[in-house]
């Protein structure tokens, strides 16, 4: 059989969603629906002093106010947020596990079946004097519904002064690091979807690197929806002190089920002076099937504020889930010489759809940003590009480099490009490349000729294309991006 | 035209001119009712306004309100006032037109291979029965200033290329405007017929010496014959006094080849229009440029690349350096239409301002009817890198020099694609004569 | 090494190819010329086993092999070279990659193991200063932003790196000014041996003064009108393809 147009497409369209299975946990679920008490009843559940309590009310008093915005290049039914419930605990860890062990073995085969690396098993298992074969560990928080349920390596965090914890547990130990920063990058009215989140979220990840740290390790949080009619609303938060260096992974799945679930997450990074932020995501929630039926919907505010002189900010996602997406990883370029960073390669297929890019705001003197956008559309599948550069008048010498590309795999699929740029200060200097292309015949064709099989083919066609984005990413992360694109974008059977 | 149309007092000099040279100019009687065609194209339109779209950035004002005329004949220019012109070094064949008028004295052509023809385009007309003023071969050549070409034209440079013929120097086509009476017009037309497999690279150049303003109006014409290749460098200096208006028009047939180098140093005012069309497929052209204005020199490059039918290739780069009060534009039109399936297309503009002063509209358009296409496009204005210039300074490079070796390393690599040396270096310094620091760049080297 | 009997083939249900006969034996260099729309690349295109030509009738034997039941691949891997008339890009992967993964593939398929790291850069090395590449340009992208003159030349290494036993080289020469044509023909030269065979697919007599071949023939119509030795390439320089539709009345009756 040679590569015909049909037959890539087909290989496409028949690929299944690998993590689209349901654990069977006993879960303690509230019954849909949003108001205040239901507010009172998380904050409540999390044993939240009154201060949170209070900043969550106020976050939901603006939320009622707003409107989910229009803008996008996205087209799904109203989502009404009464048929939500919005809060779900998996039962074991309501009483607080004192160790791993107590941890439901259900939710370890989860972990496994999410391709959690084993030595991470062992450490969320529990096992003591586990060995870590590999010189660079990788601590994982696990996010499980809205609760988090294991933070592994926590003792040799510590001893670097490195706090990684749920949010949590971070509000009870720490509430003078949250109440600092929390909503100091995405205010509770920043957006629909940032307020909503404000309101009701339910746990996340916490990190404060100490000034001069560089922390140890890969951090990690691994995001999974299991319950049905749940909303999923994390909130991260990461603080880099002056001079520290941290990078951290998140990693996200979802069971397999027909109606649509909302994802609502925020999080906010602050970098304070010559401080180093790298955040990369692998985004797999469960897409729908092929006609467009259930899936997540993503809308997520993600923001960085390059605060001191000389910090820097780098986003990096591997987007391949979601029914819809919408989400523009940011960087506000406050502090002198300080350096923004968005990668991102976007694959939509079926009846996906995303609207995403980034957002980089330059207001310090030689602020730099970077940009490369890759999306990837095959089948039904729409995207939008959409990014902001804005130079404010501060903002002398100001660079930017944006290069947008994008991939059709057939003929039914769109992608669209909305590079918006502001300038206000003549001394800026911006850049825009973008491409647009087809995966066709001839290439296949081309690669089949030289005597490649056809799963290498679309592989070594769609890696090339994705390579600026995975050289970017963490090694264990590169190597898991790229069996996922693998296998989202081929046949299976191999 | 109609009785009751008014014609600007500017566009009855032009016919009066024209009247009163028309014996002179070469061609025959056929010929003749063509340029007389040519001449109702371009009174009926007049010159072109800031109102079209294609001319909104420049004004052509300046040329307007001058009266212009044809010279006679040439006034030729001593060989101490040509010499700065003679790139050192060229191993070339050389023709010479002076003022719209070929000169036997100043051209050498001795050596030419068999199968390649280097004449002045007035002694071909003469002398070849049913010779077209416009090649027959080119779709079309819009605009009313090229119309304006086609009537008045004197002389220029006519070069065949018979199938399979290689020239392996480069064929020098030195356009001289004396400058030696106030307000001459120099229309010249140069044609370049490429037969099967031939090959060709053709040093366009326009000088300009004396001090009295003028105005050259230039067309070129290119008939690319299959699997021929044909390098134009185009170099364009002339005096500060020169109005410069020129057009190029390539007609691809299969697999050949058009490398289009443009070097824009020089007029008070200058436009050029680069245009080919890929008609056939496997045809590629690559357009590179160069434009450089400084004082109140005001440069405007349009372009545009008609991809007509599958499988063609187009690359291009143009970069401006810009000091002083000087102003350029860059517009570059790619165009893909229906048929032209797998095109691969390529362009980028890029402009340096050295000066609060100077100003730049650079805009790529594309047009893409096609779907399986590839058509990237990239644009930047920019000035200086502070921090290089702090790095070069740091090693002990002073400020001048330092801002010389930036600014010339941005115009450097298309330069250096001329690829004959001799060329490479005569550009070099030219750019740097022109360029501030310039001095203090020669001086480090 | 290829025997064609009665090959038809049609695009679209538009018959291409009407009973091409060709017999090209072990060693040769055979050259294919005709008008446009003869169907020259069609029948490189049909061998290498593109899929929308469909073969309606005929047969192929290539080495032991029925050549059309092969998948693309499968025949890359027996030694079929395809030299595209017009060789895609892959942007993001390099040359040397898609290299390295088509020299394992056909590893792979005859049960080798795959190919060490050095003896593979070894042999990028020597191939191409043959073909005047430098390094850096065989480590971008696959044709990515290559001249056409830049992407003939790729085909010409690729051929060499993969030392095909039949090269189908469709136009190769076209579009190249004379350096590049003389590279081009030094590369097929190079392969010139008793056991592989080449067949050019030209429009232009030029390549065939630097590659002299065993046999021309004059493909028209959709099928083989003439054949002959290189002493033919000159008679249809002189003469064009004028007198064709004779020969072709002839070659069916």
């Amino acid at each position: 059989m040679a590569a015909h147009q049909e037959d890539v497409e087909a290989l496409v369209a028949e690929r299944e969603y690998e993590a689209g299975f349901v654990t069977d946990l006993e879960s303690d679920t509230i019954a849909p629906g949003l108001n205040e008490d239901v507010i009172r009843f998380i904050s409540g559940k999390k044993d939240e002093p009154e201060w949170m309590l209070e900043w969550r009310l106020e976050a939901y008093r603006q939320w009622k106010q707003m409107k989910s915005p229009k803008w996008p290049h996205l087209h799904y039914a109203p989502i009404d947020y009464q048929k939500i419930s919005y809060f779900s605990a998996p039962k074991s860890s309501a009483g607080k596990p004192k160790s791993l062990d107590e941890v439901d073995p259900k939710l370890l085969e989860t972990y496994a079946k999410l391709g959690i690396p084993l030595h991470e098993q062992e450490m969320l298992a529990g096992v003591e004097g586990a060995s870590y074969p590999r010189s660079n560990n990788v601590a994982v928080d696990a996010v499980f519904d809205s609760v988090s349920v294991a933070t592994t390596f926590k003792g040799k965090l510590k001893d670097a002064g490195v706090i990684f914890c749920s949010i949590s547990e971070a509000i009870q130990e720490h509430p003078e690091l949250v109440k600092k920063y929390l909503g100091s990058v995405v205010p509770r009215g920043d957006n629909f979807f940032a307020g909503l989140n404000a309101a009701v979220f339910t746990d996340g990840s916490f990190v404060y690197i100490p000034k001069g740290v560089r922390c140890p390790m890969e951090l990690s949080t691994y995001f999974r929806i299991n319950a049905e009619n749940t909303g999923q609303f994390e909130r991260t938060l990461i603080i880099a002190e002056a001079g520290s260096h941290v990078s951290y992974l998140e990693g996200c799945t979802a069971p397999q089920r027909d109606e649509n679930q909302l994802h609502a997450a925020v999080v906010e990074l602050v970098a304070e002076d010559d401080a180093e932020i790298k955040y990369s995501t692998v985004q797999n929630w469960y897409p729908g099937d092929e006609n467009g039926k259930g899936g997540i919907f993503n809308f997520v505010t993600k923001r960085g504020d390059c605060r001191g002189a000389r910090s820097k900010i780098s986003w990096t996602q591997v987007e391949t889930g979601s029914a819809i997406t919408w989400k523009y990883p940011s960087c506000i370029l406050t502090g002198d010489d300080s350096v923004g960073e968005f990668y991102s390669v976007a694959v939509t297929r079926g009846m996906q759809q995303a609207d995403t890019g980034t957002k980089m705001i330059h207001i310090g003197r030689n602020s730099k940003s970077t940009i490369i956008a890759k999306g990837i559309s095959a089948a039904r599948g729409e995207q939008a590009y959409r990014g902001l550069v804005k130079i404010l008048p501060s903002a002398a010498n100001a660079r930017n480099f944006t290069q947008c590309d994008s991939l059709l795999i057939g003929d039914k699929c769109g992608a669209h490009t909305f590079p918006y740029v502001e300038s206000r200060n003549s001394t800026a200097k911006l850049e825009h490349e973008a491409t647009t292309s087809k995966i066709g015949e001839d290439q296949m064709f081309y690669c089949l000729q030289r005597g490649l099989t056809e799963e290498d083919a679309v592989s070594l066609i769609v890696n090339g294309f994705c390579k600026d984005v995975f050289k970017e990413l963490p090694m264990e992360f590169a190597v898991e991006a790229q069996k996922l694109l693998d296998v989202t974008l081929e046949n299976a059977v191999g | 035209m109609s009785a009751t149309q008014q014609i600007e007092p500017n566009i009855d000099h032009y016919l009066a001119e024209y009247a009163r040279v028309e014996r002179e100019l070469p061609g025959s009687d056929d010929s003749k009712r063509e340029r007389q065609a040519e001449l109702r194209r371009f009174s009926d339109a007049g010159f072109p306004s800031t109102r079209e779209e294609d001319w909104k950035y420049t004004s052509l004002r300046p040329i307007e309100k001058r009266r212009f005329e044809i010279s006679d004949e040439a006034d030729t220019p001593s060989e101490k006032a040509l010499a700065p012109f003679l790139p050192a070094g060229l191993d070339a064949f050389r023709i010479v037109i002076v003022d719209g008028h070929f000169s036997a004295v100043l051209s050498g052509l001795d050596g030419l291979p068999p199968g390649a023809t280097v004449r002045s385009f007035a002694a071909y007309l003469n002398a070849t029965d049913g010779a077209s003023i416009k090649a027959r071969e080119i779709d079309e050549e819009p605009g009313s200033l090229t119309a304006m070409n086609a009537a008045f034209f004197t002389d220029g440079a006519y070069i065949e290329m018979a199938a399979g013929t290689v020239v392996d120097k480069p064929i020098h086509v030195l356009s001289v405007a004396s400058g030696a009476r106030d307000e001459r017009m120099t229309q010249v037309r140069h044609r370049y017929v490429m037969g099967e497999n031939s090959q060709a690279t053709v040093i366009e150049h326009f000088v300009g010496v004396g001090d009295n303003p003028y105005f050259t109006n230039a067309v070129t014409e290119a008939v690319m014959g299959r699997n021929s290749q044909l390098t134009r460098c185009r170099v364009q200096q002339e005096s500060d006094k020169g109005y410069h208006v020129s057009s190029f028009f390539a007609q691809q047939r299969r697999d050949s080849r058009v490398f289009n180098h443009g070097f824009d140093l020089g007029g008070r005012l200058a436009r050029i229009d680069t245009n080919a069309r890929l008609v056939d497929q496997n045809s590629e052209v690559h357009l590179f440029g160069v434009y450089a204005p400084t004082g109140r020199q005001h440069i405007d490059n349009h372009t545009r690349i008609d991809h007509a039918t599958e499988h063609s290739l187009s690359r291009e780069f143009y970069k401006g350096v810009l000091a002083d009060y000087g102003r350029g534009v860059f517009n570059g039109k790619i165009i893909i239409h229906r048929d032209a399936q797998k095109t691969d297309s390529a362009q980028a503009c890029d402009a340096l301002l050295l000066s609060d002063k100077a100003e730049v509209d650079a805009k790529p358009e594309l047009e893409i009817y096609a779907d399986d296409v590839t058509a990237a496009h990239g644009s930047t204005v920019g000035q200086l890198d502070e921090d290089a210039v702090f790095y070069l300074k740091s090693r002990g490079i002073g400020e001048e020099g330092a801002r010389a070796i930036l600014t010339y390393s941005f115009a450097n690599s298309l330069v250096n694609k001329v690829g004959i040396p001799a060329l490479v270096s005569y550009i070099e310094a030219a750019l740097l004569a022109k360029l501030p620091g310039g001095q203090a760049y020669a001086d480090l080297a | 090494m290829l025997s064609i009997k009665n090959l038809h083939a049609e695009v679209d249900g538009k018959p291409i190819l009407r009973g091409i006969n060709l017999d090209i034996p072990a060693g040769e260099i055979h050259a294919i010329m005709g008008p446009n729309g003869s169907g020259k690349s069609t029948l490189a295109s049909v061998l290498a086993g593109r899929e929308e030509y469909e073969v309606t009738q005929g047969s192929v034997t290539y080495k032991n092999h029925k050549l059309l039941e092969l998948d693309p691949n499968e025949r890359a891997c027996e030694g079929v070279f395809l030299g595209f008339q017009y060789p895609v890009e892959i942007p993001g992967v390099s040359n040397l990659y898609l290299l390295r993964a088509a020299i394992n593939a056909r590893r792979k398929y005859h049960g080798e193991p795959e190919i060490a790291a050095i003896d593979f850069m070894k042999l990028v090395q020597e191939k191409i200063d043959y073909v005047g590449m430098s390094m850096d340009m065989v480590k971008r992208g696959v044709n990515e932003d290559f001249s056409g003159g830049e992407k003939k030349r790729n085909e010409i290494f690729q051929m060499l790196m993969l030392e095909p036993t039949l090269a189908l080289l469709d136009e190769t020469d076209s579009g190249l000014d004379i350096d590049a044509l003389k590279v081009v023909a030094d590369g097929i030269n190079r392969l010139r041996s008793p056991e592989r065979s080449t067949v050019l697919v030209t429009h232009y007599k030029r390549l065939l003064e630097y590659v002299v071949p065993d046999r021309v023939h004059v493909l028209y119509k959709g099928q083989i009108v003439r054949s002959g030795g290189p002493e033919l390439a000159d008679t249809l320089e002189a003469e064009g393809y004028a007198n064709l539709e004779t020969d072709e009345t002839a070659a069916t009756s």
